[in-house]
């Protein structure tokens, strides 16, 4: 923003409180150092303090814990007039050199006191010599008065712009009543010494100016000082507890450090946080939940594409997820589809309609279908008051067996009351050169066979132009391609699957280079080489596979090689659950790797997030030259929501790839413990990278001093990352907080709204921001919701400073649902409210 | 052209086979007319693995046995670098031996140097995939009982293209096969015997002047029967090229023709693709 914008943030009137320093501008709003946009009675906000650090008592480390909102741009004319001032430079200059100030102002302040002093003992005892004493000091510490005046002004210019704050107002009127008391005691002595020692009218007033300096001269003192050290009483408060001393310190490590760009900048992602905002769906909205239970290999996915495609042309919000058993053939598994006038991001527990594809299915989903319209074939016999037996088998039995779930789908639209077309054209588009007929009439006698059920055609269509349907798997992967992957390796595993299989559908269009690697250590290795060599790599795996990769972690950690693995979480510990969900390895990616080095996590939470985080992620490795490790699980990859059309020119694509100088050296200690990445064929330089400790040129070395210094290279990276850190999402509502990670964004979306509590969603994981924390710690309660059992991410709030006081979990291998979730809110907020 | 790295502290003990070995690749390296910039060496670790350090040319140095995933997505990632898998027995046999197995199959150009010295060196002395029965070390303290893992018979029998066997012990016979190595496009494997002074008393220079002999002048090297009864020989370790066959190249089979980072996003086709599947 320019200049004059940033007058507007003063920190007056609930306005928010911006400075700038250095060409960025930074959110001061919450400090206790600004208060009404005031800092030290000599600053205020709205405005550039890049001068006037110079003079300060603290240097710019103090913005570390401040969030960089925009960048300054200068209004030229006048940015040139304050850099070419000569004089003022050269004072400057001079003022650097010489220090004028204590020997101009601290001597007549200590002779003003002095000469108030001895005067009291000439009061007492009217001795010639005490009445000499104090005259003589008194009007050298009146001349020298006015000589500091000039220097006091002169540094008010230079220093502080001539800035008006109250302190300096103060300052000059009691300088200019000092001098004219010094004034009038010096005349009344020349001119009438015997009034002195005769306490006439003259003597009093002399007197009384004599005693009256002293006080003038404390008052300067003390502003003074404020203007310099800052206010006691604002320094005697404890800092902002986030700022342990871990914090602080690795502040003033900071303070070192050259700036680098904030998130908007280098990515052009918003910092995308919408602090208070309010998510704006209805508490109360139409909807219906249809679950579909049947035998692997029944059929599902197909009903549910087909669902799916109807519902979009119909213009309705609804989101599909599925709970599965690791077979490839029988078992039991239930599609969730959950229609709705808002965009839903979670399933229900209970359903309005249970479609089942063979008996045993009914005692699958009996429990989850008590109160809804079960459909299936009359010959299942199932005992339910809502059975709605539909004779399948004799009416499809001249077109086939293999058309049941068309039939089904036909039944479906009819109970749903949806148009007959939308239906067909679904069946049109899935089946176009695949028995396009023969489904067709299975479709067209399901509905013929089914009756309205719901009041589904009253149902607001609020799904725009520009909006769509994907899972996470495909958002992922779309953002992954839009950050620049063009080099995927991984060994397959559930259910991280989807996203290698993904990229290589994808492969030629983009020209990606896909490899199934013999192993994940193989997978991760090859995605480090790939860096390496000048790619965007990406290893795609889950828990298992990922536990194999810690070595890796620990080498892009010391080789500073960026590393980019997608791991999508599935229920542990060892095979687990293979086909189910839970946000169980937030440990595992913590921790993964030996010895100390800086990584990012990032977790999305919806569609959106999806796509951008995929991308951020590839810039993050790039920039930082570290691991990072995009959390997904099974039902975020799984499921279906909504999702919006992206402009990519926005998400900015930055390389960070330097061709290499003859000097070059890949470990080169930069202040911000970044070194430029060079790599091998491009340039003049030789690229040498290695996981044994090494000096800047990459030869190994057992020097203490050396290690030290690569020691803090690599952790400046992680501090930076801190700073870096995209803000949590607060919806703010009530004094209550629920705080969730990743994939229980969606259902966490509804329930907060619906229970009107604040809703806080981390999709950066790690590492956590304390400015961010600070905020959260406003809110009187935080609970944290979480897919696993231990509430690992609570473990890590607390960690870091947080005190939670309660974790509500789930690792029954199900996703959180929305009626069962708000259930156990309700119970848990009842007695905090 | 000079790949002597300046300013280095070598850690090899006096007389090992690896100094040989350096030297050999200093020389094939200029031989060849190769230039520094152009070659990347990876590494695992081991003191086979350090010599990238001591040779003025691109290296990664990574982990333990994973040289091989490393060195292939590098030249998939820019097919225009030379690029060098090189380690000890212990690291490309043992620690990575699945990714011998698999690099082999995969095919992709790069020369595979692995320093055969019939023991771990970096870490004192104990039996390698290599060691031969009976080899007495601090942890095998009876000699190793196990049969000595032969790299040559199960190139073959993952399908290498190029199955080579040199000795330190004779130096311009191995400058001629990695010469060869060098200009195989495929996955070449050149099993070199180097003599460690210092942890392996009966595998030393005598022991592999005494126990090889060159391939006849004569020797069919794309014959595969040939071949794997030339790998087969423990008696009398056979030198040289046993098996070479034309073919295609993972880089090749997968059209890789520029380097990776010279590619240019497409923000249309970002768009296209999020439509067509939204
Ligand atoms: C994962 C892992 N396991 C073990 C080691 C310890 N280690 C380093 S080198 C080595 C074996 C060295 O033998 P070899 O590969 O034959 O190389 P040489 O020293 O004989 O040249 C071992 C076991 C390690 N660095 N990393
Ligand atoms: S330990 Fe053996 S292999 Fe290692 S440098 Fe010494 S002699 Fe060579
Ligand atoms: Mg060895």
């Amino acid at each position: 923003m320019k200049e004059d914008e940033l007058k507007k943030y003063n920190g007056k009137n609930g306005e928010k409180a911006y400075v700038a320093y250095q060409g960025k501008i930074y959110d001061v709003t919450d400090s206790s150092f600004w208060k009404d946009g005031e800092h030290q009675d000599m600053h205020i906000a709205g405005s550039d303090l890049t001068s006037s650090m110079e003079s300060a008592p603290h240097k710019e480390e103090v913005f570390a814990s401040f969030k960089v909102v925009d960048t300054l741009e200068k209004s030229p004319q006048k940015s040139s007039k304050e850099e070419t001032h000569p004089l003022k430079t050269r004072l400057k200059e001079w003022y650097k050199i010489y220090h004028p100030h204590p020997i101009t102002v601290h001597f007549p302040i200590a002779l003003h006191i002095f000469a108030g002093l001895f005067n009291v003992l000439f009061l007492f005892d009217k001795n010639e010599v005490y009445g000499q004493m104090v005259f003589y000091s008194f009007s050298i510490a009146t001349v020298m008065g006015a000589v500091a005046m000039v220097f006091g002004i002169l540094s008010w210019w230079i220093n502080y712009n001539l800035y008006q704050g109250k302190s300096f107002i103060i300052k000059l009127y009691t300088s200019v009543l000092t001098l004219i008391l010094g004034a009038i005691g010096i005349a009344i002595y020349t001119y009438s010494k015997s009034s002195v020692y005769e306490m006439d009218f003259l003597g009093i007033v002399y007197h009384l100016s004599i005693f009256a300096t002293v006080a003038t001269v404390v008052i300067l003192g003390y502003y003074g000082g404020k203007i310099t050290w800052g206010d006691p009483r604002t320094k005697l408060k404890p800092s902002p507890k986030a700022l342990s001393d871990e914090a602080t310190h690795r502040q003033k490590v900071a303070s070192k450090l050259p700036e680098i760009p904030s998130t908007k900048e280098v990515f052009d992602i918003e910092p995308y946080i919408k602090e208070d905002a309010i998510f704006e769906t209805e508490t109360h909205f139409k909807e219906i939940n249809i679950q579909i239970a049947g035998p692997a290999g029944a059929g599902l996915n197909a009903l549910a594409t087909l669902i799916s495609k109807t519902l979009k042309k119909e213009k309705l919000y609804h989101f599909i997820t599925s709970e599965y058993m690791s077979r490839v053939r029988g078992g039991m598994s239930t599609t969730f589809i959950r229609v709705a006038e808002e965009p839903v991001e979670a399933a229900k527990w209970e359903s309005d309609i249970a479609i089942i594809l063979d008996k045993d299915a009914y005692t699958h989903i009996a429990k989850r279908a008590q109160n809804a319209f079960v459909v299936g074939d009359s010959s299942f016999k199932i005992d339910h008051k809502n059975f709605l037996p539909l004779d399948v088998k004799n009416r499809i039995k001249d077109i086939g067996k293999i058309y049941t779930n068309s039939y089904l789908f036909g039944s479906l639209i009819a109970m749903l009351n949806l148009a007959f077309e939308s239906g067909e054209s679904a069946i049109k588009e899935v089946f176009k050169d695949k028995k396009l007929e023969e489904n067709l009439e299975a479709f067209q006698k399901g509905f013929e066979d089914s009756e309205s059920k719901s009041d589904i055609a009253g149902f607001t269509r609020g799904l725009k132009d520009n909006e769509g349907f994907l899972n996470g798997t495909e958002a992922s992967g779309v953002g992954f391609i839009s950050g620049g992957v063009n080099f995927v390796s991984s060994y397959p595993m559930s259910p991280s699957t989807g996203v290698l299989s993904f990229m290589s559908k994808q492969a030629s269009k983009f020209g990606t280079v896909v490899e199934q690697a013999e192993d994940e250590i193989a997978g991760f290795n090859m995605m480090l080489g790939a860096w390496y060599a000048g790619g965007r790599g990406l290893t795609t795996t889950s828990g298992g596979g990922f536990a194999l990769m810690s070595e890796g972690m620990s080498l892009s950690g010391m080789s500073e090689t960026p590393a980019l693995i997608y791991l999508a979480q599935r229920p542990g510990p060892a095979t687990g659950l293979p086909t189910r969900t839970e946000q169980g390895d937030l440990n595992l990616a913590l921790y993964a790797g030996h010895g100390e080095f800086a990584k990012a996590l990032l977790a999305p939470g919806d569609s959106d997030e999806a796509l951008k985080l995929a991308h951020l992620s590839a810039n993050l490795a790039d920039f930082f030259q570290i691991p990072v490790v995009y959390m997904s699980d099974q039902f975020f990859s799984d499921s279906i929501r909504v999702s919006k059309e992206l402009d990519f020119d926005k998400l900015e694509f930055a390389n960070y790839i330097q061709k290499s100088k003859s000097d070059y050296k890949r470990y080169k200690i930069e202040k911000s413990g970044i070194t430029p990445r060079a790599v091998p064929g491009f340039g003049d330089a030789l690229v040498v990278c290695t996981s044994d400790e090494h000096d800047e040129r990459g030869q190994i070395t057992e020097d203490y001093e050396v290690r030290e210094a690569m020691v803090e290279k690599r952790a400046k990276k992680l501090q930076k990352l801190r700073e870096f850190a995209l803000a949590p999402k607060i919806y703010k509502r009530d004094t209550i907080a629920i705080i969730g990670w990743g994939s229980t964004k969606g259902v966490l979306k509804e329930v907060c709204n619906k229970l009107n509590l604040t809703h806080i969603h981390f999709s950066w994981i790690y590492p956590l921001n304390h400015t961010h924390l600070e905020k959260i710690k406003e809110f009187t309660k935080l609970i944290v919701v979480e897919n696993n059992q231990e509430g690992q991410f609570a473990q890590l709030l607390e960690k870091e400073g947080l005190e939670i006081d309660q974790k509500v979990v789930s690792s029954n291998g199900f996703a959180f649902f929305a009626d069962s979730l708000e259930k156990r809110l309700q119970e848990c907020t009842k007695e905090m409210k | 052209m000079s790949f002597d790295r300046k300013n280095i502290d070598n850690a090899w003990c006096p007389g090992c086979g690896n100094f040989v070995i350096l030297k050999l690749l200093k020389s094939v390296f200029e031989e060849l007319g190769f230039e520094n910039k152009e070659i990347v060496i990876v590494s695992g670790i081991g003191q086979a693995a350090k010599t990238p350090y001591y040779l003025d040319v691109n290296m990664f140095c990574g982990l333990h046995g994973r040289a091989l995933p490393v060195a292939t997505s590098i030249k998939a990632t820019n097919p225009n670098l030379t690029v060098i898998a090189e380690g000890g027995d212990g690291d490309m046999y043992g620690e990575g031996g699945n990714h011998f197995i698999n690099a082999a199959r995969r095919d992709i150009d790069i020369v595979h140097i692995v320093h055969n010295n019939m023991v771990y060196g970096l870490t004192k002395g104990q039996a390698s995939p290599t060691s031969q029965r009976g080899f007495k070390t601090g942890v095998q303290v009876d000699g190793v009982s196990n049969e000595p893992f032969n790299p040559l018979s199960s190139a073959l029998s993952f399908d290498a293209r190029f199955v080579s066997r040199c000795s330190v012990t004779d130096k311009d016979h191995a400058k001629d096969v990695l010469k060869q190595a060098f200009s195989h496009r495929g996955y070449a494997l050149v099993d070199i015997f180097q003599p460690c002074v210092t942890f392996n008393k009966v595998n030393g220079y005598d022991f592999f002047k005494e126990n090889s002999y060159k391939l006849e002048e004569n020797y069919d090297k794309t014959d595969i029967k040939e071949a794997f009864a030339k790998s087969l020989q423990t008696d009398s370790f056979p030198l040289g090229v046993l098996y070479q066959k034309e073919g295609e190249s993972f880089e090749e089979a997968h059209h890789i023709k520029s380097a990776l980072f010279e590619q240019k996003r497409d923000s249309k086709k970002l768009a296209q693709l999020l439509q067509s599947i939204m």
